[in-house]
């Protein structure tokens, strides 16, 4: 008796301070109850529905005890602390004699599931993740039905306390890789705010610094399924749409899901194109310097002749030539992408301009640079998934150095030095860069 | 056997095309090359026999360990050293006909210092690599590269600038006394193999080399020396091809493929030539330092992790090339590639016999163990 009431006065106090908690006395002729819940966390229909009606309907008091060990969202007790921080995340006590009760019943906002806006499919599925976890992991349980499938809930950040749920298939599942993520997730103790998964993923990356991504963050649930499927570990933190999927290797930043519905040679076509667009985002801009500049007798004579004929009166060398339109056009990117909807287009219009003819008459860049800036912008968008296409956009002016530095051969270098970097690296024990050819005859596979 | 070795064999033929070692073949083609390069296949082809199947009767294993297990330590340490040596030579002699001719072809304006300075900045990288991601570093370049080398030797063999008449008539040279360099030469495209001394360390299951498969070296090693000598003598005449310094990249610039993106073959096999010996150097490099920690370890009590020996290789590395490109021209380092390819098959014959010592030890220590 004492300490059921010592708890809630605790609890009472605690939350005294804000204006949003409620402690509701109820009383019917034999029965008394006291509801201790912050009343912008809850549901107060259920509420109504769940505790007060049946309050007043149900006669004696141990019927109406009996109800509420009935009802199927109460929660466990078990400390007070712990349910200091169940009512700060939407549960509601109840005190009654001596017991005390706790239910689930949260009222989320956040639940409604989106259509997916950064990965998109022509066939396929179109919805991708909400911002609620527990939306979420019911979208992932709805498309994969194994009693395998494994949910093992944490808790984040010292000050947010934010959900976070490690998803994975029991049998198949890398244990290594699943030991290795749960040791980075403990070590992030001490930090007191994570709000996104991009910033979790940044945390328990375990490198100082990276270019290329070593998980995959996703918001589409199929390829999370398939993910699952395949013996992934998929990362949810409530709050956010997007997962993480670990472990994750280049092949990987190169599929998009629709390669899975569409038709093998469509397929198998698009993938190479993507190839193909990756290597002119990354090698167009430093091939344009290595053949202006260094060694234009490697190309045709008339494309030679009209390269530079398309240079004649531009004052700088190719390699500034090249770098300040690049640069122009990740701001045009980059402006695009922060301002509002409404003023983007006048933004993407005035840097058209720009990017346009405005710019070889006025003699600051030839031509031929204008279609490489355009080519290398479009190519970039070809990678599917939005990290490497970040790392990529990086890596170019890398490339541009190389082959300001060495020409062709330098080109060269940089990219047996992307190729040595990629193979060298790992994502959680999996080789990152790595040709998978199964060769079916025994003896033959290492 | 695994698909590494292939590519560890494969990289050295492809390679060889590059390096030195057609030059060496045309200065002695009237005196009995052909007739080398025949005896060298048979060599090569029976050093590749032996050096995998000594091997494959220890997965997982490279020589170190197995010096170690069957012979004292004093025997093991100069051997090791002297194995380490030599492959780090491989690398230099390559890193530096590798740099001539990028200074002579894409990079004239860059002083030959530099340029290996260059390179050594993207090659001190590799050192720092396991010998699984070499391999499968090897693997991709070789996924990029291939597929280019088809394309440039089917064009050089149906292209009508080869003229055939030549080739007949260096032909007629056969019946002549083998040449000791152009045999050197010949054998030094089928050493690949060899690295298995360090890399089979990563061929943990058990391999079987079969017939069809040293056939099928065979047939691509007589292919790869017949492509080696013949074709720039059809491009570049019999005659004078001796005093040519770069044959086969003279070869490749006589033709143009109008319909391809890079007109000018040479450019798309100088881009083949770059990547494959580049991977080739760090291959050699790689065996050598690995071999270098082993010679340290055998002599440390201490089996301590550290990254010291890389430290080290990487200085020693760094300042012999830069030492060496300094005082070398492309006339003296020929004179002293030739002395030293003299010396390669002696070597690999002593290779071969640390070998056959180390599996007679291994058969003695059985059978001791057996009476006892």
């Amino acid at each position: 008796m004492l300490q059921a009431t010592q708890t809630l006065e605790w609890l009472i106090q605690q939350l005294g301070h804000t204006t949003d908690m409620v402690n509701k006395p109820l009383k019917s002729n034999q029965k008394e109850a006291t509801l201790v819940f912050i009343k912008t966390l809850v549901d107060s229909d259920k509420i109504q529905q769940m505790i007060i009606k049946p309050f007043f309907e149900i006669e004696t008091r141990g019927n109406f005890i009996d109800y509420l060990h009935s009802l199927p969202d109460g929660q466990e007790i078990t400390s007070q602390d712990q349910m200091l921080s169940e009512l700060s995340k939407g549960s509601i006590v109840v005190s009654m004699n001596n017991y005390l009760f706790m239910f689930d019943i949260k009222k989320v906002h956040t639940n409604t599931v989106p259509i997916t806006s950064l990965e998109n499919t022509v066939l396929g599925p179109q919805s991708s993740m909400s911002e609620d976890i527990h939306t979420n992991i019911n979208l992932i349980r709805n498309r994969y039905h194994q009693p395998t499938l494994t949910v093992e809930m944490l808790e984040l950040g010292s000050k947010s306390i934010q959900t976070l749920a490690v998803i994975y298939d029991r049998e198949l599942v890398d244990q290594t890789a699943l030991e290795q993520i749960k040791y980075r997730l403990e070590q992030l103790n001490s930090k007191p705010l994570i709000q996104s998964t991009a910033e979790l993923q940044r945390l328990i990356n375990g490198r100082k610094v990276s270019l290329f991504p070593f998980f995959m963050i996703t918001e589409r649930a199929d390829r999370i399924v398939y993910n699952l499927s395949v013996g992934k570990i998929v990362l949810s933190l409530d709050g956010d749409p997007s997962t993480i999927v670990a472990p994750a290797i280049f092949t990987d930043f190169m599929a998009a899901m629709d390669d899975k519905y569409h038709s093998k040679i469509y397929t198998k076509f698009v993938q190479i194109l993507r190839y193909v667009g990756l290597f002119i985002t990354l090698l167009l801009p430093g091939f344009y310097v290595a053949a202006t500049s260094y060694n234009p007798e490697i190309l045709h004579t008339e494309l030679a002749l009209s390269v530079a004929g398309s240079r004649v009166g531009v004052p700088y060398p190719s390699y500034v030539e090249v770098t300040f339109m690049l640069i122009i056009m990740e701001l045009l990117i980059e402006a695009s992408i922060r301002l509002p909807k409404t003023i983007s287009a006048a933004a993407t219009t005035v840097g058209g301009l720009i990017l346009g003819t405005a710019i070889t008459e006025a003699a600051l860049a030839s031509n031929i640079m204008i279609i490489v800036v355009s080519a290398v912008a479009i190519s970039n968008f070809a990678i599917p998934i939005g990290e490497l296409n970040s790392a990529i956009r990086v890596l170019k002016y890398v490339f541009i150095l190389f082959a300001t530095i060495a020409g062709l051969a330098g080109l060269t270098f940089g990219l047996l030095a992307i190729v040595m970097y990629l193979t060298n690296s790992e994502s959680y024990g999996e080789p990152y860069l790595k040709i998978n050819i199964d060769l079916k005859s025994k003896g033959e596979q290492q | 056997m695994s698909r590494y070795f292939y590519y560890l064999v494969v990289v050295e033929f492809v390679g060889s095309i590059l390096s030195v070692i057609p030059s060496f073949l045309f200065e002695s083609s009237k005196k009995g090359t052909i007739m080398s390069m025949l005896l060298a296949l048979l060599a090569g082809v029976a050093f590749i026999y032996w050096i995998t199947k000594f091997f494959n009767h220890y997965p997982g294993r490279g020589l170190p360990e197995l010096l170690q297990q069957h012979i004292p330590k004093w025997i093991a340490f100069p051997i090791l050293f002297l194995f380490s040596l030599a492959w780090f030579i491989f690398g230099l002699k390559t890193l530096l006909n590798y740099s001539f001719l990028l200074k002579r072809f894409l990079l004239p304006h860059l002083q030959i210092n530099w340029i290996i300075a260059l390179l050594l900045l993207f090659i001190t990288y590799s050192f720092f690599m396991k010998t699984k991601k070499l391999l499968y570093t090897l693997e991709i370049v070789l996924f990029i590269n291939i597929p280019l080398m088809i394309y440039i030797i089917g064009i050089l063999y149906v292209n009508t600038g080869l003229d055939w008449d030549y080739v007949k008539k260096s032909m007629m040279y056969v019946y002549h006394a083998p040449n000791l360099l152009a045999f050197s030469a010949s054998f030094l495209i089928f050493i690949g193999a060899s690295n298995l001394i360090i890399v089979n360390r990563e061929f943990k299951n058990k391999q079987k080399l079969t017939t069809f498969q040293i056939l099928l070296l065979c047939v691509l090693g007589a292919w790869i020396l017949f492509t080696n000598y013949f074709i720039p003598i059809g491009y570049n005449g019999f005659e004078r091809i001796q005093y040519i310094n770069f044959p086969w990249i003279l070869g490749t610039d006589s033709l143009k493929v109008a319909l391809a993106f890079l007109e000018r073959i040479m450019f798309v096999f100088l881009f083949l030539h770059i990547s494959v010996t580049f991977v080739n150097i760090i291959i050699f490099w790689h065996v050598s330092l690995e071999l270098l920690k082993s010679t340290a370890k055998l002599v440390r009590r201490k089996q301590k992790e550290s990254n010291m020996i890389t430290y080290i290789f990487v200085l020693v590395v760094w300042s012999i090339s830069l030492i060496i490109s300094m005082k070398i021209t492309e006339s003296s380092y020929l004179m002293y590639a030739r002395s030293l390819f003299v010396a390669f098959p002696p070597f690999f014959l002593l290779v071969l016999i640390v070998c056959w010592f180390i599996s007679w030890r291994d058969k003695h220590d059985n059978r001791s163990l057996k009476t006892n």
